[in-house]
This record gives structure tokens, sequence and C-alpha cells, in this order.
């Protein structure tokens, strides 16, 4: 076993093996009464096929049904003998099996994962079940435009614009494809496409398992007895499609969907504005989240006292000034070889409220290219370290971070390092990240990351906004003409 | 009280070791105690340090809730609650609000019927500051008399919140109903006439009365000196003039009765059945803890994957009963409420899920297996004790349990507490508090076919041949 140099410059108290296969075992000891441990294996939504869509979905679904070595009934047993804090999810870009047990459980939970990720059965009765599920949620869910648009802004931004494809909208792909697949699709997921996207994308090398809580060789040994025989891949990985950026616009009229069955839900027309950013592994990329918090935002009504980010530019000056918007919020995502950036909001349908609410975004997304003062720049640094530091109390949290940083940087720089490249920034690095965003300002990061922990981005797209809105509109309803309005503001495609 | 905790043995940490370099119960006890310390005017500080996290929360826990009011002031603890954040003699709310922002803090306060609770999370550098402003905004609350003409709008936007939220106006009807006679039947907000009335004075008053430093406990978890923190607490809070403590209050009569708010037109039912529960510190505590956790919690969406172990799951999603339920204890400082609360659109079939319920509480009293007891009890460990997964969560327990026990128990001793009861205690007090008692009915929605309350409560003493 060759034991992976530890970069004690970045990794604080974690530490990191791999495995002759390729596996890597992560872990931080961290005492007390429970410890959290997290399988990570690199495929998601972006690995599936255009004809894979909800695949990945359905495997987090499948997790835990029957192995070759058990079934479902035997494995619900164990995992509710263990308290039953464990599932599994599915991003973009990897699948995660999660939980936190008691210490005297963790070989039982490796062991878990294992069986779990590599032998699962997906039977057809068991698939069947969860297909039916999924069709009832994916339906409840187009009731929730919060979950809805940023799929759509996905789609929207990645995939080819229809025109370009002879056959209307093309089969999304890569980072267009949605996490959640349209209701139809799932009557076509079989047992077959799941063992396929496995086949594909379930190898050592992709694999990372990280531990909270435990000694470092503890792991490692429960990871050799549950992965060490999985035999190395011989084949090279499958490539993924290239990223491509397109942007444009669409528009979903509200009148023509279904109703929302809860007569307490306000109508509400949703707008998101977003553009190209830089990538996860950009130097920038500290940058980017230190102008999210800047920007913050939050609703009309919320409950909570002050930390909430009652003083980010979105509150003080779009929440406080206008009073008939319901809600505006940053948004931000951020991939391995791209990444969006923008602002939402959500208004009382009304023509005029259509017309008015545009212009303020973009006012917005175009002043933090010119102007960040001194005094919420220090705040925004302050709320971004306070939230990473927070949110690591939670060995949950810590796991899922140190599982994620070796996969996407194949190792862990500390909450300590991270603060410090977030102190380092400097007015002028917020608005240049700002013009690198909304004007497709194409000066690569100035800002060395020490360590050679970050890869420069380069844009894969014309520069040019994203917009997605969904609402009741009229006709002639000035947002329908979104586009004319951006122009003004010079937000349109750059290159 | 202390019958709850007596008869627990510390977890030997000598075990059987799993080949494991910590053993489940050495990892129980390897969690740094909870220091105590009680100034002279019997304000009392609580703490568990962990040195690997760089943040901490820090807060004041008070023995006075909604349930501390009169019916003429019903409210006036929750508006209290708002005035915190509106500014102080020393602090401005601008001041305030931007102090707590820009140092990356939060600041949150909440009440509920028997307790108040102010806290901030801060960084380890702040959690002076932090304390510092929690005893500005408790001591100093400014309740200037514009600033509370204009939080009567908010309070009542924040009605229409609550009034949105169909389990919170269920268990508001719940608790007016069967503690229809008590100040425990309250809500939390106040019926609209007291908000909208409520004066300084009231304010003031309610202050004077509960906000004293016997029924005050100062909790914090993470990144905090004990020492260093009964120093500051000294400065800030030591010169609070002692009160009178918690008066003694009659227990609240337990009525059995119904509310029924039939809305035709709302697409779901929400319905809620309870008897009377057990206090905090009853002896009878942990096993309803326990009965409320065989009965379990099912929501539609996890489909067959929540039926591992709740029969009334099983059944509930056969037979299509309902959307989602969940089986509740909540306890107070000398009664409780157990209960189910279930949301149903299949609203023809109300009949029939009001007699699974049922049903399973009286399976409860005559037959419980094995099975059901372990997952029942590890789900108790997993909501008591992996939740603690953070300074707010511990921070909050440690508070609780300081008003509620006058200590903390360790997770050994929950461990152990759970761990103890055994399937003969769950069906004695399934016996005891289910069969043939009072039952509290409550109906939101198309409720016609919720069966009439003289039918409810005839089943709560079903003849078995």
């Amino acid at each position: 076993m060759h034991v992976a140099p530890s970069g004690a410059d970045l990794t604080d108290l974690s530490r990191m093996t791999k495995l002759p296969n390729g596996v890597r075992v992560a872990s931080v000891d961290f005492p007390g009464h429970f410890v959290s441990a997290a399988a990570f294996v690199d495929a998601g939504t972006r690995h599936q096929l255009p004809e894979e869509a909800g695949v990945c979905h359905a495997l987090d679904q499948m997790a835990f049904k029957s192995t070759r070595s058990r079934d479902a009934e035997a494995i619900g047993a164990q995992i509710a003998a263990m308290g039953s804090n464990i599932g599994a999810n599915t991003s973009r870009e990897s699948t995660l099996f999660q939980a936190a047990v008691f210490h005297k459980d963790l070989p039982t939970l490796v062991q878990l994962f294992g069986d779990c990720i590599r032998n699962p059965l997906f039977r057809d009765d068991e698939l069947a079940e969860v297909k039916e599920n999924m069709a009832w949620e994916l339906n409840e869910m187009q009731f929730r435009p919060d979950v809805m648009l940023p799929e759509m802004l996905h789609q929207v931004a990645y995939a080819p614009p229809p025109s370009s494809s002879a056959a209307g909208m093309a089969t999304p792909q890569g980072l267009a494809q949605s996490l959640l697949c349209h209701p139809e699709a799932v009557a076509a997921i079989t047992p077959e496409m799941l063992h396929a996207f496995r086949a594909r994308w379930y190898r050592p090398e992709q694999m990372v398992l990280a531990g909270v809580g435990m000694p470092h060789e503890q792991l490692v040994e429960q990871a050799l007895a549950a992965f060490g025989d999985l035999p190395a891949a011989t084949t090279p990985l499958p490539s993924l499609p290239p990223t491509q950026y397109h942007g444009g616009y669409h528009y979903v009229n509200a009148h023509a969907l279904p109703k929302n069955p809860n007569p307490e839900v306000m109508p509400l027309t949703h707008v998101y504005i977003g553009f190209e950013a830089p990538s996860l592994n950009d130097p920038d990329i500290f940058a980017v989240a230190t102008l999210a918090s800047l920007m913050g935002g939050g609703g009309s009504f919320s409950a909570g006292g002050p930390g909430k980010g009652m003083y980010t530019r979105l509150f003080t000056e779009v929440m406080n000034r206008h009073h008939w918007i319901e809600n505006c919020h940053v948004v931000q995502f951020s991939y391995a070889d791209s990444g969006i950036f923008g602002i939402s909001a959500a208004v009382p349908p009304s023509r005029e409220t259509h017309a008015s609410i545009l212009p303020v975004l973009c006012d917005q997304l175009v002043n933090m290219t010119t102007r960040i003062g001194p005094d919420e720049l220090h705040r925004a640094k302050n709320q971004l370290k306070s939230n990473i530091l927070m949110s690591l109390e939670s060995k949950l949290v810590e796991v899922e971070d140190l599982g994620r940083q070796i996969m996407a940087h194949g190792r862990r720089m500390s909450a300590t390092q991270i603060g410090e490249n977030i102190d380092a920034l400097t007015a002028e690095d917020l608005k240049r990240v700002a013009s690198r965003i909304v004007f497709g300002d194409q000066r690569p990061s100035p800002i060395l990351i020490p360590g050679g922990w970050t890869t420069p981005w380069t844009p894969t797209g014309n520069g040019g906004p994203t917009v997605v809105a969904q609402g009741y509109f009229e006709e002639n309803d000035l947002m329908l003409q979104s586009d004319r309005l951006l122009a003004q503001f010079d937000l349109k495609p750059q290159r | 009280m202390a019958a709850f905790t007596s008869t627990v043995p510390k977890v030997s940490a000598s075990a059987p070791s799993q080949e494991i370099a910590h053993p489940y119960a050495d990892s129980l006890n390897k969690v740094a105690a909870t220091q105590v310390t009680r100034l002279s005017n019997g304000f009392t500080i609580a703490t568990e340090a962990n040195p690997h996290v760089r943040t901490a929360t820090v807060g004041v826990w008070i023995n006075a809730g909604s349930r501390s009011e009169t019916k003429e002031t019903n409210g006036v603890a929750h508006f209290l609650e708002h005035m915190a954040f509106k500014g102080t003699k020393s602090r401005t709310q601008t001041q305030l609000e931007t102090q707590i922002e820009n140092m990356g803090g939060h600041l949150n306060a909440y009440t509920s019927r028997e307790q108040t609770v102010y806290y901030a999370k801060a960084l380890d550098s702040d959690v002076n500051t932090a304390t510092e402003i929690l005893s500005d905004i408790l001591q100093g609350a400014s309740l200037n008399n514009d600033a509370i003409e204009r939080e009567r709008g908010t309070i009542l936007r924040e009605a229409e919140e609550v009034e949105k939220n169909k389990e919170e106006v269920v268990f508001d009807h719940l608790h007016a109903t069967a503690f229809q006679q008590s100040s425990l039947g309250y809500t939390i907000l106040g019926p609209q006439q007291n908000i909208e009335s409520i004066t300084r004075k009231n304010l003031e008053d309610y202050i004077k009365a509960n906000y004293t430093p016997e029924r005050m406990v100062l909790s914090a978890a993470g990144a905090v000196d004990h020492a260093a923190l009964v120093k500051k607490a000294e400065a800030l809070f030591g010169s609070l003039a002692r009160g009178q403590g918690v008066k003694a209050q009659k227990k609240p009569h337990f009525f059995g009765s119904d509310v029924r708010a039939r809305y035709d037109s709302h697409p779901t039912c929400h319905v809620a059945f309870a008897v009377e529960g057990a206090s905090w510190t009853s002896p009878d505590y942990w096993p309803l803890l326990v009965a409320q956790s065989i009965i379990g919690t099912w929501d539609r969406g996890m489909g067959a994957a929540g039926l591992s172990g709740s029969r009334l799951a099983q059944v509930v999603h056969e037979n299509g009963l309902a959307n989602n339920f969940m089986a509740f204890n909540t306890s107070y400082s000398d009664t409780g409420m157990f209960g189910v609360y279930a949301v149903t659109e299949n609203a023809d079939n109300l009949i029939n899920l009001t007699h699974v319920i049922q049903q399973e509480w009286h399976r409860l009293a005559m037959n419980v297996s094995a099975g059901e007891l372990l997952r029942a009890k590890n789900a108790l460990k997993t909501s008591m004790l992996l939740a603690l997964d953070g300074t707010t969560a511990t921070a909050e327990d440690i508070g609780r349990q300081m008003l509620v026990y006058g200590r903390r128990l360790a997770p050994w001793e929950v461990d152990g507490l759970i761990e103890s009861v055994t399937a003969e205690d769950v069906m004695r007090v399934a016996g005891q508090y289910i069969y043939d008692q009072e039952v509290a009915v409550v109906g939101y929605g198309p409720i016609e076919n919720l069966p009439d309350y003289n039918r409810i409560r005839s089943a709560m003493s079903p003849i078995y041949y």
C-alpha cells in the first residue's frame, strides 16, 4: 500500500491513503460519541448519456436494496439497528452514501457501503416500486419552482439552443442533464440501464471513502476489507462530453401549468438571470464565493434575527427598497470545469412587476463589477468564513467536505487556509471576478493559491446571459422581451 | 425528580471492544463533561467545550414561556422576544444588527410554552462579545413605544404564516382544547387583540416577573472556556436580583374534547389524536418515548422504505390512508401529550385512519415485539444522540436539560435510560395512559368523515375476546 504524500501544508488533521486498486481513503480524527463516514463515487447526472436521464436518481433510490449477498429486508434491518441515520444522494458530479453512527457500528457501516456499492442486484420488483415513488415525487416537484427552475437554468445554460438541433430541443447531456428527470422518462428506466451506468463509472479510482472521528489506520483497514479486493480498472475511463456554455432565454407560462393544489401558496413569477462563472478549480473560486456572500439576499418575510444576511446587498439595495419583491437571492453553482453565477427573484405576477424586476436585477449585476465597498467586503468575508466554520461543526458536513475536496482536488485544504485565501481578497478581486462573470472579461485570475490546489478555468461559452422565468405572463409582457432589456445593460454574448 | 436517573449504571469502559479503537461504551463516556457553575443569585452557567471546532453557540435559556402569561397578556413572552432585537439602551437596532452581521455571527430567539431562548452563534474570538450582547438585549432592551407599534404588524404577519402551517394550527387547537382551563392551552403568539394591544408596561412587568437569575441558564457549546465564561457571566448577570422562582403551578386538567375546523375546499385533512402524557421528570417519560418511537413517523415519499419497522406505517401505506403521519410525545413540567398527527387527502377514509391509529394504540398495551422495540430504541438514540451534531444542537440540549432536570444527562446516561425500557414497560404505560383515557381530537380541512367524538372516545376502551 502506498501512502500518498500527506501535504502537511494543506491537510490540517486529515490524512489520506490510496489503496493499491486506486480507492482513496481519507479521514480526520475528531473525538466525540459518534462517527460519520461517507463513500463517494465520482459519477453524477453529468456522467449520464443523453438516453440515461433519471438513472442516477434511480440509483440513489435503489442504494440500499437487495444485493448479491442479502435481500433488502436484511439490509433495512441492519440500517435500523444502526439508527437509520444513513442516506444516499446524487448531484451533478458525484454520488454520495453518507451516515453518522456510533463507533461500534463503523465496521458494519463500511461493509454495508461496500456491499451496496459493489453488489446491487437491481431487482425488477424493487425498481418498479422505486419508480412509482420517483414518479410521485417528480409530480410533486412541478409545484416547486425553487427546485425546478435551477434545473431549467442548467438546461438552458448548457444545452445547445433548439434552433441548432435538427430535431428540435436537443436531449440534454453533461451539466445540462437534470437532477430530476421528466416524469415520462421514469417509465423507461430498466435494471440494465443501472448496471450499464455502474459498469462505466463505479471503478475503484473513482471512489473515495471518507471518515470523521476514527483513527486513520482503522478506516483504512475497514476500507481494505470492504473495497480492497475490487480489481483495479484496466480500461481507460470513458470520456465526458465537452462542456459548452450556450446561455439563452426560456420562459414558462404558468397559465399552462397545473394549478397548485395547496390554496395557501401565493402565485408568484420567478426569474433567474445567470452567467457562466469560474469553475471550482479556478483560483478565483474564493472570490466567487465571497462575491456570493456579499450579494446574499433573502425573503420579504423570514424568521430569525441578525445574522441572516440582512446587510447583504440584495437585502439593502433590493428587498429594502422595493417592497413588492417577494424574495431575491444570489445564485451560485460550481463544477469541475464551469459554473453559474447570477441572481434570482420572485414577484407577485403583474405587468408592472414583470417590467420592473429585470432592471433592478440588471443594475445589481452591473454594479458588482464597479462598486465593492470596504465595509461590505469585510462583512462578506467574515460571514463566509463563519459559515464554513459553523457548517464544519457537524461531522456529517465535515465528512462530506473532506470527501468532496479529495474528489475535486485530490487533497484537502483546511478551513484555516480557506480562511486565509478569503482574507487575502481585495475589492479589486471581487470586481474583476464580477467582470469575468457578467461581461466575459477574458483576463485570467492573477491569484496564486499555495500548493497548486487550483487550475485556471477557461470559459466554455460566449459569456452571454441565461434567463429562465416562470410566471403568469400576458400578451406583450415585458418579461418575455428580457433579451432586449439585458442588452441595454450590455448583458449579452461578449465573444 | 431523580427517579429517572438513579438506576442507570455508568457504562463500563471494559465492555467487549469489537476490535475497534473506540469501543461503543467507551466513546459514550469520552465526551467532554458538561461543566456547571451556579452564581450566588442562582444564575447558572453550563458549558460543553469542544476544542476541535472554532465556533460556538452561547445562549440564555429561561424557564418562562406563554404558560407564564395570563389571558389578558397572552402573547407578551413572544412579543418581548421580538423586541429584543429592536435596540437597547446602549445600542440602536442598526448598531446591534451590524455588529452581529459584521462579525459573521447569528442572533436568534424563540418562545415555547415553558421556555424562552435567546442564543448567538459566533467565532471563538467573538464569544465574549456575543455573551455581552445577550446580556444587553435581555436586561437593557429599550422597548421604545414606536418600535412596539411597528412590531405589531410584523407579529400579525407572522401569525398569518403560522395560520398557513396546518401542523402548527392543529397543535395550537390541540393544546387549546386539551388544556382548556390552563395557560398551557394558550397559543404562543397570542390572540390578535392582544398583539394589537400589548403595552410597554406589559412587557416590563413580564421581564420583572420572569427574567430572574434563578430561572436562567447560560448554556454554551463548542469553542468556549468555562472559567472565562463564568467570569464574564458574573460581571454581566451577577448583580441581577433574585426573583420568586417559578410559581408552583396547578397541574392542568386534561380535557377529553375536540375541535373541528371544517373547510371542504382545503385539499388535505389534518387530524390529531392525543391522550395526556407524562412530564419531563416522570419515570414514565422514557417508556412513553419508546412507545412514540414504535408508532413512528412515515411519509408517502419514503414509500415502502419507511415500512421496515412501524406497523402503523404498513397499514396506512397498504390502504392508502394518509400522506404522512407522525407520533408525538410532548412533555411539560407537570404533564404531557402523547398522540398521532396525520395528513391525508383521502378524506373519505378518515374513519379507517382513526380506527387504525386507535387500534395501534391498543396493540401497544398488549403486544410489543422484541424487533420493534429494538428499532424504536435505535431510532431514539439517533434522534437524541446522533443529532447532537453541532454546537447549537448541543447548547440547546444543555439548556433544556438544565431547566427541566437541573443537570445535564451525559450521552451514556441517555443511552442507558433508553436501553433500560422493556417491552413490559411499554405495554404498561400504553395500558395506563391510553386505555379508557380521555382523548383530545382536532380535525382541520374536509373532515366531514372524521368520526364523531363519542365514537372515538368509546373506541378508547374496546372489549377484546
